[in-house]
């Protein structure tokens, strides 16, 4: 009888995971913005405003690392790029199909090559260069207005790609 | 009575398009229906690779890969990309395309004069 039991309890959690799996991509039923995989796509992120107490505001160039996460492959690729301070938009391409995140996080160290010589913050922050490593923000996800209103909020870290058609014969 | 299929030589009926940009696409597919019904993923299809030229196209030659279903008529057709996983694009559709790879009848014995 118990024996029976469990073989109803393995068989109910073997046919729940297929169940739950073969469902993985319905369940983000919304999206933002939808587009292919291959066409080149603009996030963009909050400002990051002059502050006096922020290491990394205080450079025109500041190091940042931008992630993109595929939600249902769970899979992220890394771009490492040292972009204008209040540029905060980046544009590339999604390589696979499905729901992604764009993220992206400062390197807070202000590093040599990218300082203001004229910005006496940098100058007096001359210490960082003798530490190993980096010293990374939080990461934020993208807001991009132009491309993501829901409900009347700027919310753009869901894209959504599939593969692009090919052109007419 | 109909018409019976005869070997014969097809002509080239050459084809081109933009491939997909998607950069994970492993292979093309042209997909044909008989008009009047729509063309669709359950359509029949022949894969045509992801071989482009030098402008990004695919070129391929109907003849050469269709001409053993003896097709010949008015056709609703359609070319897909397939990525690495399976996924397929939305299709490129041409409606009411003509298709002919059926060679004429033979014509008559060769009489001496």
């Amino acid at each position: 009888m118990q024996s029976n039991l469990f073989k109803k309890l393995i068989l109910f959690l073997i046919f729940f995971s297929i169940y739950s799996y073969s469902w993985a991509w319905e369940e983000f039923d919304y999206y933002l913005y939808k587009g292919s995989t291959g066409e080149t796509t603009t996030v963009a992120w909050d400002d990051q405003p002059y502050d006096p107490n922020v290491p990394g505001s205080w450079c025109p160039l500041v190091k940042f690392q931008i992630k993109i996460y595929n939600v249902e492959r769970d899979i992220y690729f890394w771009i490492d790029k040292a972009i204008p301070r209040n540029v905060f938009e980046y544009t590339y391409s999604f390589p696979k199909t499905g729901h992604w995140i764009s993220m992206i996080r400062v390197d807070q160290k202000c590093e040599l090559p990218y300082r203001d010589p004229a910005s006496p913050e940098c100058n007096n922050h001359n210490e960082v260069d003798k530490e190993d490593g980096h010293e990374y923000s939080e990461w934020s996800e993208s807001t991009n207005s132009d491309v993501s209103i829901v409900n009347g909020m700027a919310r753009g870290w869901w894209h959504f790609t599939w593969i692009a058609a090919p052109g007419p014969f | 009575m109909s018409k019976m299929a005869v070997p014969g030589k097809l002509a080239p009926h050459n084809i081109k398009f933009l491939a997909s940009i998607s950069p994970d696409v492993v292979t093309h597919r042209f997909y044909y229906q008989e008009s009047p019904d729509p063309v669709t993923y359950d359509s029949a299809y022949v894969s045509l690779g992801n071989e482009k030229d030098a402008d990004g196209y695919i070129n391929a030659d109907l003849a050469a890969l269709l001409g053993s279903m003896l097709l010949d008529g008015i056709y609703n057709v359609g070319v897909a990309a397939i990525d690495d996983n399976g996924n397929e694009s939305p299709m490129s559709k041409a409606n009411d395309y003509p298709l002919d790879f059926v060679a004429p009848d033979a014509p008559g014995p060769i009489i001496k004069l």
